[in-house]
């Protein structure tokens, strides 16, 4: 154990304040669900539940009226929808990133945000799989996209990109979940053992299975976690992989790149990272958990910000050195024109009109996180919040750039156009963010926000110490009074 | 501190000793003791995965990992069937619906590159649900009715406080000798559960 | 596990170690008369390049590996991390074995980047705006491609499609496309650059060989700090070098092709092979009790795990640039595919994804396997061969069909042997584990929670 210590002359420290018991953690967390519920807790839930019904009315609308209602036009198919669908699964993708990728890499301070993460992950990907379901404007025709027997012998045809899509986004949705559930487990346990009425008691004990804790079951348990996450790891590279691949298997100028599926992947990670650091913030002020997420954690999601930024900074430059190198008219007129607004100009003399929107993400996504480069800034919350909704905007940006700028002044002048958004388009944009904010506010009410079992992991003296154990038996094995029998 | 029926005329029989302990170091170190004493049904009830425990308790490995990767594989065989008789393949299978070549873009009908990414996903879908199941099957869960959940003091096990318990049916308990065993590993507390016939 | 003050951790007498440097030192004369002997001068060139590149991949690795277990401030690696710091510390040796190549490219005595060369000998157009013979330069460009491919299967006996005839038009069209990238391909920018590399990688080699080194001495904290700050801003340099060094050396063999994923491509090989040397040096080290305890099955498990990880890492990346082409289709990226499946490099292709994913996933997956050190070993050289199989495969193509020669064999032979027989000379000076770094006793007692 002496040796997990903290090394004071590498200015390493504790990640949870020294002396934390775990019936504190146990406490603090549990405290959320079985308090009464806060006055801001209800008015920002009927705030979501109105954005939510604004939803419902867009939808009915379209429903009835079909795909017009969008500013769905040529030569700019779907950018909103496309634009909505990537920018949130990219974000369901930092919570498998930290109960994950970081589980394997052994970064013990992921237990403080990991169960938070993981529940914005599910919603998420629900608010993103919303936008396919409904991009028809038919979705009782949504059975088309599952290789169903059906009465026409119609088969999906599986070399769409966009049926591994089908198969990636529904695949991450239900590991999601099984990987959460099995996650709260223990968890549930914990709540259960504390409950003081009946029917909490029944509630939570009957997601709990009847876990007791026993070691017989946590060997298991922790095998079987292990194996989800090195499930999960490939499995959330692969799945904005395939979001990529949309883009990269066609030959327009500006998506098909190589080097789109790694860079997407650091993408939704960084814009991942950034929506928890903004609902952590939010949360832990709220809630009173400094001591659990303490500055420390911050301080972690923070220079995983900044990686994240600088993968991302890497795939922009050499998407601009390639598209220059390739000496490709089409691809340069995309990045130089289209993006850059600078370099060529249309035979009118003028910039692509979309300039800002590159110049945007880039200030979002790679300016603004260089500020983390200061360990002022990496502890200062309202530094990094502000930060984290920049990235946010930065990243959604991304995504209409790729999407629109690519499209809306290709090969053919006479075919150039330009994309709006119409109301309903963003109505129905905003009203994910009520599906999402309804989901998780229910979460952090009723279920535990931070995972009680695993961050009682990681305090200190949490383990025994065999060695110690047996170095002590040994020599007072001999002497030791044997018990009566 | 040993609460025990004493009523014979009760139909309860015992079912199993706890034994609660402060601290891992304590509990570690009793684990050691019932492992020696050659006890088979038995466990340690901690509130979060202890490290070291396997060694203290004498478990072996487990095997869910061959579980999954089954599965896994099967997953992978899954998808390229389904995929070579949707796109590929031209016949009717158990008449769900014929199958038949598909060519797009280009492409060969059994092109192997583009089936990849589903491969990779079924591969993905079965290994998690089988782990999942797998997991369930192998510690026997759910079961919520369990005698040690008759215990108030069991409650803190999911908190902080861990617990041993031997069950009345394995082959070396005994209501004394057991109980003698667990008093001499200084349990902060010990108790006999019963349950009803 | 065995008390630290048990050994000095020192090559000392041993039988082997001691000794170690003589083995490669000799094979590097062998290969070296080998390759000079069989090979005329524009193979050579094509053998030396792929011998050199596949030993700095390793080098490049093992800066890799260094940094990033500064940037993270891990302790499971420190007592494997002198292994990885003295391959790294041969990047000036890689740069010594590199001058005669740049000085050939530079002279042109080395004709592998001929294509692009000669382009910047009459570009006329290259600074006109791209856009006015760039369409007619592109068909040009895949004209030529295609003629390129049914050259070889023409005479894929022969090998050389050379002197498959295109039309002058073709032809023209083809240099124009390259025509334009002169103002980064032309030789005086390109041997700036290369010597620009290899002066990051060595400057960085040393630093942190030398910081380390100075560690074992006095102890001092403020050595692990130092290197932790300055990790993260050398890892960026060393990434664009990286990158760019796989453009430039790599790349712009096929001056027309071009793939934004390719620096990750070469990146993931590198790691591959870097972990596999490290298993490698670090059993023969840990077998002969050269280490005590201090590197245990343990951190070998971690190593083949990060190994494995790797392994799917570089399948994923290379999948996906193959498949993004194939895909897509675009005859002047696929020409470059082309090339590696004519002429009987499609055995070669097919081997690189059975040996460098297939085999490896099935028989690394297990821990089982991870823990058998004897698998391991054996698992370790099959990759570091399967590591210079894949450099083979991006180099070679380039020189037509598929046909090993001695100078191939021999030019690694060469390269490999001075460069491990500097490390291996190396190891004897140096004490085998970090003794100074603070977070050693951690790693000596790391006990794995999965």
């Amino acid at each position: 154990m002496s040796y997990d210590a903290p090394i004071k002359e590498l200015g390493e420290t504790y990640l949870l304040p020294e002396g934390t018991t775990p019936h504190e953690v146990t406490e603090t967390i549990s405290r959320v669900t079985e308090d009464k519920t806060p006055r801001g807790w209800w008015l920002l839930f009927l705030m979501s539940l109105t954005a939510l019904g604004a939803m419902g009315g867009a939808l009915t609308y379209l429903f009835v009226q079909g795909v017009g209602v969008w500013g769905n036009n040529a030569p700019v198919y779907w950018a909103w929808d496309i634009t909505n669908f990537v920018w949130w699964i990219g974000i369901g993708h930092a919570g498998t990133l930290i109960s994950a990728i970081l589980f394997l890499f052994r970064q013990k301070w992921r237990t403080s945000i990991n169960r938070f993460a993981e529940a914005m992950t599910v919603f998420a990907v629900l608010c993103a799989a919303l936008f396919p379901a409904i991009h028809t404007g038919r979705p009782w025709f949504d059975y088309y996209l599952f290789p169903l027997p059906n009465q026409m012998d119609m088969w999906p045809n599986f070399k769409s990109p966009l049926m591994w899509d089908v198969f990636a986004v529904n695949t991450y949705l239900l590991i999601s979940v099984i990987f959460w559930y099995m996650g709260l487990i223990p968890d549930f346990a914990t709540l259960r053992d504390r409950s003081k009425n009946l029917f909490r008691k029944r509630a939570y004990g009957f997601f709990a299975l009847g876990w007791r804790g026993a070691h017989r079951h946590w060997q298991h348990y922790e095998r079987a976690y292990l194996i989800f996450a090195g499930i999960s790891t490939p499995l959330v590279l692969s799945v904005h992989s395939v979001v990529s691949f949309d883009f990269a298997t066609s030959v327009v100028p500006g998506w098909h790149t190589t080097i789109f599926p790694p860079y997407f992947v650091a993408g939704a990670v960084f814009s991942g990272f950034a929506l928890v650091t903004t609902l952590m913030l939010i949360c832990r002020s709220v809630f009173k958990m400094q001591k659990i997420v303490t500055v420390k954690h911050l301080d972690y999601m923070n220079k995983f910000m900044l990686g994240t930024a600088l993968l991302v900074g890497y795939a922009y430059a050499m998407e601009f050195f390639i598209a220059w190198y390739s000496s490709n008219p089409y691809e340069q007129w995309v990045f130089f024109h289209n993006r850059l607004g600078w370099g060529m100009l249309d035979s009118e003399g003028n910039w692509g009109p979309l300039w800002w929107a590159y110049y945007t993400m880039v200030f979002c996504n790679v300016v603004v996180p260089q500020i983390f480069w200061f360990k002022r800034a990496r502890t200062s919350v309202p530094i990094m919040f502000i930060a984290s909704i920049l990235i946010n905007i930065g990243m959604w940006f991304e995504r209409f750039v790729i999407i629109v700028t690519s499209t809306y002044r290709d090969f053919l002048p006479s075919a150039w156009g330009m994309f709006h958004p119409t109301l309903i388009d963003i109505l129905t944009y905003l009203g994910t963010f009520g599906l999402f904010f309804t989901l998780f506010l229910l979460f952090i009410r009723w279920l535990p926000m931070i995972a009680i079992a695993e961050v009682k992991i990681n305090l200190p003296g949490a383990h025994p110490d065999l060695h110690a154990i047996e170095a002590l038996e040994e020599p007072g094995a001999a002497t030791a009074p044997v018990p009566a029998e | 501190m040993v609460e025990q029926a004493h009523n014979q005329s009760s139909t309860k029989r015992p079912a199993l000793y706890l034994a609660e302990y402060d601290t891992p170091n304590a509990i570690a170190k009793a684990a050691m003791k019932v492992r020696d004493a050659g006890y088979k049904k038995w466990d340690c009830h901690t509130p979060y995965p202890m490290h070291g425990m396997d060694e203290a308790m004498g478990l072996k490995p487990t095997k869910i990992g061959f579980i999954s990767f089954f599965f896994g594989m099967a997953g992978v065989a899954t998808a390229v069937l389904m995929m070579k008789y949707m796109n590929a393949w031209d016949f009717n299978f158990l008449d769900i619906g014929w199958g038949y070549p598909i060519v797009v873009g280009g492409k060969p009908p059994g092109a192997f590159p583009s089936m990849v990414p589903i491969m990779f996903e079924l591969g993905i879908l079965f290994c998690g649900f089988a782990t999942l199941f797998g997991l369930l099957g192998i510690i026997k869960l759910p079961r919520h009715n369990h005698p040690i959940f008759e215990s108030e003091r069991f409650e803190a096990a999911t908190d902080d406080k861990f617990f041993i318990s031997i069950e009345a049916g394995d082959p070396s308990f005994n209501l004394d000798r057991t109980r003698a065993l667990l008093e001499s590993t200084g349990p902060t507390y010990l108790e006999l559960i019963e349950e009803g016939a | 596990m065995t008390d630290v003050k048990n050994t000095d951790y020192r090559v000392g007498n041993d039988g082997f170690w001691a000794r170690a440097w003589v083995v490669p030192l000799v094979l590097a004369g062998v290969g070296g008369l080998m390759a000079a002997l069989t090979a005329g001068p524009e193979r050579l060139s094509y053998a030396y390049l792929f011998a050199l590149f596949t030993i700095v991949t390793v080098m490049l690795g093992g800066i890799f590996l260094v940094l990033i277990q500064f940037l993270t401030a891990a302790h499971w690696g420190v007592s494997t991390r002198r292994i990885v710091e003295v391959i790294m510390s041969g990047a000036p040796v890689v740069a010594l074995l590199a001058l005669p190549f740049i000085f050939g490219v530079w002279t042109g005595k080395v004709p592998v980047y001929q294509e692009w060369q000669e382009a910047t000998g009459h570009g006329a157009h290259h600074d006109e705006p791209a856009d006015e013979h760039g369409v007619l330069g592109l068909a040009g460009s895949v004209a030529q491609a295609q003629g390129h491919a049914e050259g070889h299967e023409a005479d894929h006996e022969t090998g050389h499609d050379e002197g498959h005839s295109h039309t002058a038009q073709e032809t023209t069209l083809h240099h124009e496309i390259i025509e334009a990238k002169t103002g980064y391909l032309n030789t005086p920018a390109w041997t700036m650059r290369a010597i620009i590399y290899l002066l990051i990688w060595s400057v960085i080699a040393w630093l942190y060989f030398g910081w380390s080194r100075r560690q074992d001495e006095d102890h001092d904290p403020r050595h692990t700090l130092r290197m932790q700050s300055l990790a993260a801003p050398l890892l960026i340099v060393f990434a664009g070098a990286l990158t760019f060094a796989a453009f430039d050396w790599l790349m712009s063999l096929e001056p027309s092709w071009f793939s934004t994923i390719f620096g990750v491509v070469i990146f993931a090989g590198s790691a591959v092979a870097i972990l596999a040397t490290t298993i490698l040096i670090g059993l023969s080290l840990y077998k002969r009790g050269l280490v005590g305890e201090a590197i245990n099955p343990v951190h070998f498990h971690d190593l083949a795990k990060l190994l494995f990880g790797f392994i799917c890492f570089w399948t994923y990346v290379s999948f996906s640039q193959w498949m993004l082409i194939w895909y897509a289709g675009i005859p002047e990226e696929a020409t470059w595919f082309h090339k590696r499946w004519e002429g009987g490099w499609m055995f070669v292709s097919y081997l690189l994804i059975f040996g460098h994913f297939v085999a490896p996933f099935l028989l690394l997956i297990s821990r089982v396997q991870k823990l058998n050190l004897r698998w391991l070993q054996a698992m370790c050289f099959w990759v570091i061969f399967i590591h210079a199989v894949d450099i083979y495969w991006f180099v070679l193509p380039q020189a037509g069909a598929f046909r090993i020669q001695l100078a191939d064999i021999g030019a690694l032979l060469f390269v490999g042997g001075v460069f491990f027989a500097y490390v291996f000379w190396q190891l004897g000076r140096v004490p085998l584990i970090p003794v100074g770094d603070p977070r050693l006793q951690r790693s000596l007692h790391h006990h794995q929670t999965h």
